[in-house]
């Protein structure tokens, strides 16, 4: 019976790996990259997949192998207690330590690329103006203008489109708690903080519908915060603009349909 | 028409000699408080107390009893539950069924599609034909509540409270300050949602989900009117039990269906604006809303204040302060019959730019025109064939331009002057 429980812990490393094996192949994997930046944010995303991961199976294997090994029923000899090894202990300390200082340095420049380092001008130029609220997404596209909180600004909620291959800055707002402004196609992932203006950018690179997600509990409703990117070239974009800009000038409404048949 | 109100009088019968409905799933409540309120009565007419009464006492109890439980049962048999809901076949019909098909054109516009309603009504998650059902539950219930009386778990936390449609009244409509609204409103307000409010967009919706949602409020609202109407007849104004089904539906449910299929009819189609292509049209048309809006004829800033910061009644005497006309009845005495606090009514702070029946000068107009109905917003125009507003259609497109030029004035400067000015400048 002993050594049924040391192949039980050797299930752990053998299903937690295919697992993941196995994931992304049946789709259980990141959404597809359509950004610029994303490959950054998947790189460091495998690199301390593959670190932890290695590192979670030799464990297991180690602990399996112990449990294994000293099975009380093929053991007689009484047990043998230490005080540890000094060496050992700095040793497990300082690796990790160092691991987690260099993962530190290592991502800096992605941080950078992704937070930082605004595109020259783009922060005067935003294309949407996007206003977290419980529990929506409310939208404010500058007019013609190219300028927000003017009278010909377009207004519109939860249906988010950006034009394809350009750079696009989104002046992030929220109305009342936390939210979070989650483009999992695009990797991009920011809070939205009351009382805050904080320019996202990023540039799609194809087109098509995508998700836009809350990624922080906001409130009872925070599933019910659902909203759709639309990826598409910009003429088609531009046209998408000023069919909601003459729709919101509106003075007449038609009549509603003549009944059926 | 015989057989059907022969059959659905069967069908309250059927209900009344006894089945109830399934343990656990949730009920349509029916709602005392404005029974109490309406009738001037207390919990202690309808119950029989340990204190010693005379038999006329004891007889008027028995009669206030049995009224209620009528309408408790009508309310069965003429809507059914949120799990099944029912309708009688002059009030809805499933649009798949061979009878909706018969039908003309207009008479079918006057029904409900109870198709639509079953896909919302239920408990959420599908049932078992795998079709998605219970989308009231699953999106709407927490506030509005199973009932759709406004009152649900959340609703105590929000400010404006949601709406209670047993009211029948909703603000934010195109039609004339006393109609329905059509249901290109409902649609609207659910796929726009109400800024300023915690009604939020449900966009992303399928459209059939929407439609089955709108026809769900539509169901929910008429069902409320008629318990509050039959409720108050009976028990308000001691009218008798009506004696057959056809009475029932006649006295208290027809006018109800029939004012919700006149709605279409009662929409607010203004004239074209004042031309104002040019700047200087377009100041002008401002100046003048706003000489309006300051002036005496339209007092707007009555309510919305002389900064148009709806601040006017900041601070007002108890007298002055606006409510709602749900909340207006609320006092200490009766507090206790209402599942929700007082609420004061905030006139719009326009310098906002958020415009809760929507943003479009048409909505405006709208709300210029009729009103708001259920609040104090008066209606500024004249109703058609009906009593005469102090506005003239010029006049509230001029008002709806300065309303829309409001965000975007100074409140030390104001906008007008200083554009005319700049203009001159330019020239």
């Amino acid at each position: 019976m002993g050594k049924f429980w040391s192949i039980l812990f050797l299930l752990v490393p053998i299903l937690g790996v295919g697992l993941f094996v196995w994931a992304p192949g049946a789709g259980f994997w990141l959404p597809r990259d359509i950004s610029t930046h994303g490959h950054q944010i998947d790189h460091l995303f495998y690199f301390v997949l593959w670190l932890t991961g290695v590192v979670f199976a030799a464990t297991e294997v180690i602990l399996f192998w112990f449990l294994w090994k000293y099975d009380a029923n093929s053991n007689r000899e009484p047990v043998k207690y230490t005080h540890g090894s000094h060496n050992l202990e700095v040793i497990w300390t300082i690796l990790p330590a160092a691991t987690l200082l260099f993962i530190a340095i290592y991502q800096m420049n992605a941080w950078a690329d992704v937070k930082m380092r605004i595109p020259k001008g783009l922060e005067k130029k935003p294309t949407v103006e996007v206003t977290a609220r419980q529990f929506e997404w409310r939208l404010r596209y500058p007019g013609p203008d190219g300028v927000l909180g003017t009278p010909d600004d377009i207004h519109h909620v939860n249906d988010l489109h950006v034009p394809l291959d350009e750079e696009v800055m989104v002046q992030l707002k929220s109305m009342d708690v936390l939210h979070d402004f989650f483009l999992p196609h695009l990797r991009i992932k920011q809070d939205a903080v009351p009382g805050m203006q904080i320019p996202v950018w990023f540039r799609a690179t194809e087109p098509g519908t995508y998700d836009l997600v809350c990624a922080e509990l906001c409130g009872w409703g925070h599933y019910k915060m659902k909203g759709r990117l639309t990826v598409e070239p910009r003429a088609k974009f531009d046209q998408w603009l000023r069919e909601l800009a003459s729709a919101q000038e509106a003075t007449q409404e038609a009549a509603p349909d003549e009944p059926e048949e | 028409m015989a057989i059907a109100l022969a059959s659905a009088w069967g069908a309250l019968l059927l209900v009344t000699s006894g089945c109830s409905p399934q343990h656990g799933s949730p009920e349509f409540r029916v709602n005392l408080q404005d029974i109490l309120q309406e009738s001037q009565k207390a919990t202690d007419d309808f119950r029989v107390t340990g204190r010693e009464e005379d038999d006329d006492a004891k007889a008027e109890k028995k009669a206030n009893r049995e009224k209620l439980d009528f309408v408790a049962t009508a309310l069965v048999a003429a809507f059914g539950t949120p799990d099944d809901p029912y309708l009688f076949a002059e009030v809805g019909l499933p649009s798949d069924d061979p009878k909706w098909r018969s039908l003309e054109p207009e008479d079918r516009k006057k029904r409900l599609d109870l198709k639509k309603i079953e896909l919302a009504a239920g408990s959420p998650g599908g049932d078992r034909e795998g079709k998605q059902r219970g989308l009231f539950r699953q999106h709407c219930a927490h506030c509005h509540g199973v009932t759709g009386d406004g009152a649900g778990p959340t609703a105590a936390f929000l400010n404006p409270y949601p709406r209670d449609y047993r009211q029948g009244v909703f603000k934010f409509k195109s039609t004339e300050r006393n109609a329905k609204p059509t249901t290109a409103d409902l649609k609207r307000t659910l796929v726009e949602g109400i800024p300023g409010t915690a009604m939020p967009s449900f966009m992303l919706l399928p459209n059939d989900e929407i439609e089955a949602l709108v026809e769900y409020v539509k169901y929910l609202s008429i069902r409320g009117q008629f318990e509050r109407d039959l409720a108050i007849g009976l028990l308000a104004q001691d009218e008798d039990i009506p004696k057959t089904g056809a009475e029932l539906l006649e006295t208290y449910l027809t006018p109800i269906v029939e004012r919700w299929a006149e709605s279409e009819a009662k929409v607010v189609r203004p004239p074209e604006p004042p031309p104002s292509d040019t700047p200087e049209d377009h100041l002008a048309s401002v100046q003048k809303g706003r000489e309006l809006f300051f002036g005496k004829q339209a007092g707007c800033l009555k309510c919305h204040g002389p900064m148009a910061l709806g601040d006017a009644n900041d601070g007002a005497a108890e007298k002055d302060r606006l409510f709602d006309d749900w909340n207006k009845n609320k006092n200490a005495e009766n507090i206790s019959l209402w599942l929700l606090p007082k609420l004061e009514l905030k006139p719009r702070n326009l310098r906002l730019g958020i415009y809760r029946g929507g943003r479009r000068p048409i909505d405006i107009y709208r709300r210029i025109h009729a009103g708001i109905p259920g609040g104090p917003m008066p209606a500024g125009g004249t109703e058609q064939g009906g009593q005469k507003g102090p506005l003239e259609p010029d006049q509230i497109w001029h008002i709806v331009n300065y309303v829309r030029s409001l965000p975007y004035e100074p409140i030390s400067r104001p906008h007008a002057e200083r554009a005319t000015a700049l203009l001159k400048e330019r020239n």
